[in-house]
C-alpha cells in the first residue's frame, strides 16, 4: 500500500545570514502555537531538522532570559541542510504508513549563490540544491530588511544589492521561474519574506510605522528579481510576506563595516523590548500562503489515494464475487452456508489449520471465497479511516486557506494586492 | 612834459592797450605747444610733420612771446652796445646821470661785469637779481668747462671749490690759448667765499652809493693787490633806479649791453634773445681808437647779430642807430665816419643805419645829438615798429595754425579712431569679463548641483561629521552619560531612593539625555561653517582667475568682502548687493537640519502613546533597589543610544541638505549677479571703473588714445580760434 503522506518541496532562496534558519524555526514555532487547537500538529519529520530546530529554540529561550540579543551568534551554514516539517494529523493504529503533509525546505550556505565563491567541491551539491529549487513549486526569499532599512548614504544603498546578492538571487529565480512555465497547471508560488521587520511595524510593539517605506525599499532593490519572475513565468503568484522573526527586540542602532565582497556590511545593535516574550508575526500568512497552493496540491494527491484505496476494495470485492466455474461456485455456496452456520472467523479459521487436509481430500478451494471476501472487507475500513485523517487535514488546510491575510502582505507588482 | 614825451607816451599807452590781446595770443599759444609737445614726447609714429610742428609751434610762441615783452613795457628800452672801450659806460653815465661808482669805467681793462638796467625813476637805488648756486654753476661755470673741453661740469659749490685747475705745462703748447680760462676759473674758486652767500636766487636791494663791486671787475690794481671779493658773480642783473637829468626822457631805460662779437657763440644767441625780447633800440657805440679807425669786424658781426636781434621790426635803421663818439681820438673821428660810409651806408649817408654823433662825455652834445634825436625818432617809429611786430606775430600764428590744421587734421582722424578702439576695447574687456565670471560659476554651480543632486566627497564629510557626533554620545553614554557610569548609579540611587519611585527620576533624566543628544548633533555647526567658508573660498577661487588684481592676496570671505567694496567702489548697487548676499548666507544644524530630525527624538520620553491603541504607555518603568537602578542605566543606554542613532540616521537622509542650500545660495549668486536685469550695465561700470587694475596695458593705451584725442581737440579749437581771430580782426 502506498503512503498517504504529501511530501511540499519548497526552494529556500537567499545570500547568507539573511535569515533563512531563522524564517525556518519561527515557522516550525509559531506554526506550533497556530495549529494548536486543530489536531493537526507540526513537528520535525527527520533528525536534523529537530536538532536544528533545537538549537533555534535554545537560542531563543536564552534571548528571553538574558534579555540580550546578538544577531548571527549562530554559526552560518557550510553545507546543505534539509529541513522537514510535517504537517501531521496523527499516524494510523492500524498501519505503519505515513501521514500529513511533509514541508520539506533546503537551507544552503548562501555564498554558494555566487559562482565566484563556489569551489569546485561544491559544484555537484550546489546543483542538487538548485535542482531541488527548480522543481519546488514554492520558493520563499528571505529578505533582511534591517539591510534595506538601514541604508542610508548612497555608499551604504549602493551595497544593499550586493549584500543581499540579488543578482544571483535573480538568476536562480529566474531559472525556477522557467521551470514553472513548463507546467503551468502545477501552482507557482514566490513568497518575498523580509525578515527582521521588528523596528519597521508598528503592530507588534514596534513605536514606528515604516511598512511603506521597507515595501518601498524592497521594490526599488528587488525589481530585477521581480521582472525576471513574472517575465518567465506569467501564472507565479508571488507575494511580500513581513515577519518578525522574534517580535520582542527592536534595531537599536547600527554600523556600516567594510567587508571584503560587499563593500560595505551591515552589523546591527538590538536592544530586547521592555516585555521579552516571543512574539513572532506573519508566519500565519506565510501557512496561508503555502495553504492556498498547498489546497489545490494536496487534494489532487489525496483524492487521488482515496480514489485508488476505493478501486482496491471494489477490485477485491469484484475477485470475490466473479464467476468461479462450476466448482468454484459450488465452493462458494459450501463457503456462505458454512459462514452462514459458524461465522466467518471460524470458517477461516478451520480453513488455516485444515489447509493439507482439505488440499488432499481435493477440497483446495473451500474458504477461498470467504478469504476474498474478507480482503475486500479489510480494504473497506481502511479506506474509511483514510478518508476520517484526510478530514482533519482538509479542515486545517481549509481553514488556513480561507483566512485573509494580514494588513502587512502585499503584492509586489501591485501597489496592495490584499 | 616836452611833445617829445608826450608823444612817446601815447605810443606806450598803445601798447597797453593792445596788450591783452596779444597776451591772450601768447597764451593760447603756450597751451598749443604744451599740447604739442606732450604729443610728440608720446608720438610713436615715424611721422615728422609733428616734430616740424612742434618747431613752428615754439616759434610762432618765441615771436608772441617778444611781442608780449615789447608791449608790457611801460618804458622805452634803449640797448646802449659796442665793444669796449669805446664809452659805453660813459654814454649811460651821461644820460643817466650815474657816476663811476654805479657805471664804471676804465681806460685799460674791461670793467662792467653785470649787465645793467638803468631805469628812470624818482627813487633811487639798486636791485641785484642774484643767482641760484644750481644758475650759477650751469651759467656762469659751465661755459668755462665746456669752453675748456672739460666733460663734467662740478654739481655742488663744494666741488667747485676742490676742483682742481691745473696750469698747461710749456710743453702742451695747444693748450696754452686757454691758459686765460683756466685762470679766470681758478680765480672764481679761489674767491668763491667772497659771494657764495649771495647765491640765493633772490633780489637783493643795495646802496646806489656801494654798487661798484656787485657790477664791475676788480681793477687792475685790486687783481694786482690779490683781491678775492668777486661779488660779481653772483649776480644776474642789476637794475638801477634814478632820476635821468634831461626831463624829456622820463620813460627811458638804458640798458647796458656786454660788447657783441666778443662772446662765446652761446652766450651770443642769449643775449640776441634777450635783445629782441628787452630792447626797443639798439645804440652801436663806436669810436676811434689809437690803433684803430676802422668800423671793423667786431663791429660788423655786431650788426649782424643786432639785424637778428631785430627780429620782425622791418627797417634795421629803425632798430639800430649807430653813435659815434666824437670825445674819443677827435683827430682821427673823420677817419671812421669815411669808413661807416662806405662800410656800413654803402656810401650814402643814412642808407642802411642813421650814424649819431657826439662827444660822450658831453651832456649837452649827448642830449642835443643823440639822445632827443633818438627819441624824436621814435615818437615816429616807435608806433611803427610795435605795429610790424605785432602784424608779424599774428600772421606767423597765422601760419602756423594753418600748418596745424593739416597736422591735426590727419592727428585726429588717428586719435579718433584709438580713441573709438579703446571705447571697444572696454567693452568688450567688459563683456569678456562677465562672460569669464559666469563660466567660472557655471563651472562651481554645476559642481554644486551635482553634489546636491548625488551625494559626493562632501556629503561623505558630512556623513562622517554627523557619525563622528553618534560616536561621541556613545562614549558620553558609556561613560555614565557623562557623569562616570559609578557616580550616575549613585546619584540614580539617591535620588530614586528618596523618592520611593523611579519615575520622577526616569523622566527628568531621560529630558536631560534628549536635550544633550539634540546639543550634540548641534556641534555640526562647526563643521558646517567649514563647509561655508570653503564654499566662499571656491567662490572667490573662480573669481581670483578673473579679477585676481582687484581681490590682491586675500583669500575666501575676505576676497569676497574686498569683491564687494570695489563693486561698491564702482556704483554696481546690483552686484555688490549679490556678493553681500552671498556672505547672509547661513547654514546651521538648528535652521536647517533640526526641524526635520527633531521628530528622531520624540519618543524619547517617559511616557508614550501606543501606536495601535492609542492610549498611553510607559516606556519605562523599574523598581527602586540597586539592581533595578542597573536596569535603568542599561534600559537608558539602549534608549539613548537608539535616539542618537535614529537622530544620526535623519541627519544622514538629509545629507543633501548642505549641498542644497550651498547650491542654492551660489545659483542665487550668480543669477544676481549674471542675469539681472543690470548686469551687463554694471559689469561694463565695474571694468570702466577698474580698467587700470584689470588691464593695466590696454588702460595705458586707452587713457593714452582718449587723453591724445582730447589733446587733439583742444588743440584743434586752440587753433581753429587762432586762424579765426587772424582772418576776423
Amino acid at each position: 500500500m502506498e503512503p498517504t503522506r504529501v511530501l511540499f518541496e519548497i526552494g529556500l532562496l537567499g545570500p547568507s545570514r539573511v535569515g533563512k534558519t531563522s524564517l525556518v524555526s519561527s515557522l516550525f514555532r509559531d506554526g506550533q502555537r497556530l495549529l494548536k487547537t486543530s489536531g493537526v500538529t507540526i513537528r520535525a519529520n527527520d533528525r536534523a531538522t529537530e536538532v536544528k530546530m533545537r538549537q533555534q529554540a535554545r537560542a531563543l529561550d536564552s534571548l528571553v532570559q538574558s534579555r540580550r540579543f546578538t544577531p548571527g551568534a549562530l554559526a552560518a551554514n557550510h553545507t546543505t541542510v534539509s529541513f522537514e516539517l510535517l504537517l501531521d494529523p496523527g499516524s494510523a493504529e492500524d498501519t505503519a504508513e505515513e501521514t500529513g503533509i511533509a514541508l520539506r525546505l533546503l537551507d544552503f550556505p548562501g555564498g554558494w549563490l555566487d559562482p565566484a565563491n563556489r569551489s569546485t567541491a561544491h559544484e555537484q551539491a550546489w546543483s542538487e540544491v538548485e535542482g531541488f529549487i527548480v522543481r519546488s513549486s514554492v520558493l520563499v526569499v528571505p529578505v533582511d530588511a534591517t539591510v534595506l532599512m538601514e541604508a542610508v548614504t548612497a555608499p551604504q544603498r549602493g551595497a544593499v544589492p550586493l549584500v543581499l546578492d540579488t543578482y544571483d538571487v535573480g538568476q536562480v529565480a529566474r531559472r525556477w521561474a522557467r521551470s514553472r512555465a513548463e507546467r503551468p497547471d502545477s501552482p507557482a508560488l514566490v513568497l518575498f519574506v523580509p525578515v527582521k521587520c521588528e523596528s519597521y511595524f508598528a503592530d507588534n510593539g514596534g513605536r514606528h510605522d515604516r511598512a511603506d517605506e521597507l515595501f518601498d525599499r524592497f521594490r526599488s532593490v528587488y525589481g530585477d528579481v521581480l521582472d525576471a519572475i513574472a517575465g518567465e513565468a506569467e501564472h507565479t503568484e508571488m507575494l511580500y510576506v513581513p515577519v518578525d522573526t522574534l517580535g520582542c527586540v527592536e534595531r537599536m542602532s547600527g554600523r556600516w563595516v567594510p567587508d571584503e565582497d560587499t563593500h560595505l556590511r551591515f552589523e546591527g545593535r538590538f536592544l530586547v523590548r521592555s516585555r521579552p516574550v516571543l512574539s513572532i508575526h506573519g508566519v500565519e500568512d506565510v501557512l496561508i500562503a503555502l495553504c492556498k497552493t498547498l489546497l489545490a496540491a494536496r487534494k489532487t494527491a489525496e483524492e487521488q489515494h482515496v480514489l485508488a484505496t476505493a478501486e482496491d476494495a471494489h477490485a477485491a470485492r469484484g475477485l470475490a464475487e466473479r464467476d468461479r466455474g462450476l466448482v468454484g461456485n459450488f465452493f462458494r455456496l459450501v463457503d456462505e452456508l458454512a459462514t452462514d452456520a459458524y461465522g466467518q472467523d471460524r470458517v477461516l479459521d478451520f480453513v488455516d489449520r485444515r489447509t493439507s487436509v482439505l488440499r488432499g481430500l481435493g477440497l483446495r478451494r473451500f474458504g477461498e471465497y470467504t478469504s476474498e471476501v474478507r480482503a475486500a472487507d479489510r480494504l473497506d475500513g481502511a479506506h474509511q479511516r483514510a478518508l476520517e485523517r484526510l478530514r482533519l487535514l482538509d479542515a486545517v488546510v481549509d481553514d488556513f486557506s480561507g483566512r485573509s491575510y494580514s494588513s502587512r502582505v502585499r503584492s509586489p507588482l501591485a501597489a496592495r494586492a490584499h | 612834459m616836452g611833445q617829445i614825451s608826450e608823444r612817446i607816451e601815447k605810443i606806450l599807452r598803445r601798447r597797453a592797450e593792445r596788450l591783452p590781446e596779444v597776451r591772450a595770443e601768447l597764451a593760447r599759444w603756450r597751451s598749443v605747444a604744451a599740447d604739442v609737445t606732450w604729443l610728440l614726447e608720446r608720438d610713436t609714429t615715424a611721422d615728422d610733420r609733428l616734430p616740424a610742428l612742434s618747431a613752428e609751434v615754439a616759434r610762432t610762441v618765441d615771436v608772441l612771446s617778444a611781442a608780449e615783452s615789447r608791449f608790457a613795457r611801460d618804458q622805452v628800452c634803449v640797448g646802449v652796445s659796442g665793444r669796449a672801450r669805446v664809452g659805453k659806460s660813459t654814454l649811460l653815465q651821461t644820460v643817466s646821470g650815474l657816476t663811476e661808482q654805479q657805471i664804471p669805467t676804465g681806460p685799460d681793462v674791461p670793467v662792467t661785469a653785470v649787465r645793467s638796467r638803468i631805469v628812470c625813476s624818482p627813487r633811487r637805488r639798486a636791485v641785484l637779481g642774484t643767482h641760484t648756486v644750481d644758475s650759477f654753476l650751469a651759467e656762469v661755470v659751465a661755459p668755462y668747462h665746456r669752453e675748456l673741453g672739460i666733460a663734467e661740469v662740478p654739481a655742488t659749490l663744494a666741488r667747485f671749490r676742490g676742483w682742481d685747475y691745473p696750469r698747461p705745462s710749456a710743453e702742451a703748447v695747444d693748450q696754452h690759448s686757454s691758459v686765460g680760462l683756466h685762470e679766470r676759473l681758478r680765480r672764481m674758486r679761489d674767491s668763491l667765499d667772497s659771494y657764495a652767500d649771495l647765491l640765493t636766487g633772490r633780489d637783493v636791494e643795495v646802496d646806489v652809493e656801494h654798487l661798484r663791486p656787485y657790477v664791475a671787475y676788480p681793477t687792475n690794481a685790486e687783481e694786482n693787490a690779490g683781491t678775492a671779493d668777486r661779488r660779481y658773480l653772483a649776480v644776474r642783473e642789476a637794475r638801477i633806479e634814478c632820476p635821468f637829468p634831461n626831463e624829456e626822457v622820463d620813460r627811458l631805460t638804458l640798458v647796458d649791453l656786454p660788447g657783441l662779437g666778443e662772446l662765446a657763440a652761446d652766450a651770443e644767441q642769449r643775449h640776441v634773445a634777450d635783445l629782441r625780447h628787452g630792447i626797443d633800440v639798439v645804440l652801436l657805440v663806436t669810436a676811434a681808437s689809437a690803433d684803430s679807425t676802422y668800423f671793423g669786424a667786431a663791429d660788423q658781426r655786431t650788426l649782424a647779430l643786432l639785424d637778428v636781434a631785430r627780429g620782425d621790426v622791418r627797417g634795421p635803421k629803425d632798430f639800430v642807430r649807430i653813435v659815434l663818439n666824437t670825445g674819443k681820438e677827435p683827430e682821427r673821428v673823420a677817419v671812421l665816419r669815411d669808413r661807416i660810409l662806405a662800410d656800413v651806408n654803402a656810401g650814402v649817408d643814412g642808407r642802411y643805419y642813421e650814424v649819431l654823433e657826439a662827444d660822450l662825455k658831453d651832456r649837452r652834445d649827448v642830449d642835443g645829438s643823440v639822445l632827443l634825436p633818438l627819441l624824436s625818432d621814435l615818437a615816429g617809429t616807435l608806433g611803427r615798429m610795435d605795429d610790424d611786430v605785432l602784424a608779424a606775430a599774428l600772421d606767423r600764428a597765422a601760419s602756423t595754425a594753418e600748418q596745424a590744421a593739416k597736422v591735426l587734421a590727419a592727428l585726429e582722424g588717428g586719435s579718433r579712431d584709438l580713441a573709438h578702439s579703446a571705447d571697444e576695447l572696454l567693452a568688450r574687456g567688459a563683456k569678456e569679463l562677465r562672460e569669464r565670471v559666469s563660466f567660472a560659476l557655471r563651472g562651481l554651480v554645476s559642481s554644486l548641483h551635482a553634489r546636491a543632486r548625488d551625494g559626493g566627497d562632501d556629503s561623505d564629510e558630512y556623513v562622517d561629521a554627523v557619525t563622528d557626533v553618534f560616536d561621541g554620545i556613545r562614549a558620553w553614554i558609556e561613560d555614565g552619560f557623562g557623569r562616570g557610569a559609578e557616580a550616575w548609579r549613585s546619584a540614580a540611587l539617591l535620588e530614586v531612593g528618596a523618592e520611593g519611585n523611579a519615575s520622577p527620576f526616569t523622566a527628568e533624566e531621560m529630558s536631560r539625555l534628549r536635550v544633550e543628544v539634540s546639543k550634540r548633533f548641534g556641534g555640526l555647526d562647526t563643521y558646517f561653517d567649514a563647509l561655508l567658508r570653503q564654499t566662499w573660498r571656491h567662490v572667490a577661487d573662480a573669481f581670483a582667475d578673473v579679477l585676481g588684481p582687484l581681490v590682491g592676496e586675500v583669500e575666501g570671505e575676505e576676497a569676497l568682502w574686498s569683491l564687494k567694496t570695489r563693486f561698491d567702489q564702482a556704483s554696481c548697487p546690483t552686484l555688490g548687493g549679490a556678493v553681500a548676499d552671498l556672505l547672509a548666507t547661513r547654514l546651521e544644524y538648528r535652521t536647517h537640519l533640526h526641524p526635520g530630525v527633531r521628530a528622531a527624538l520624540d519618543g524619547f520620553n517617559l511616557e508614550g502613546v501606543d501606536p495601535v491603541t492609542g492610549d498611553p504607555v510607559t516606556r519605562l518603568v523599574v523598581g527602586v533597589g540597586r539592581e533595578d537602578v542597573e536596569v535603568l542605566e542599561a534600559r537608558l543606554a539602549e534608549l539613548t543610544e537608539q535616539a542618537a542613532y535614529e537622530t544620526m540616521l535623519a541627519l544622514q537622509r538629509e545629507s543633501v541638505v548642505p549641498a542644497l542650500v550651498l547650491h542654492a545660495a551660489v545659483e542665487q549668486f550668480e543669477d544676481e549677479l549674471i542675469r539681472s536685469g543690470r548686469s551687463k550695465v554694471e559689469f561694463a561700470r565695474f571694468a570702466r571703473t577698474h580698467r587700470d587694475l584689470l588691464w593695466p596695458e590696454e588702460s595705458d593705451r586707452i587713457e593714452g588714445a582718449r587723453s591724445r584725442a582730447a589733446r587733439v581737440d583742444r588743440l584743434v579749437e586752440s587753433i581753429s580760434g587762432a586762424v579765426a581771430g587772424r582772418r576776423n580782426p
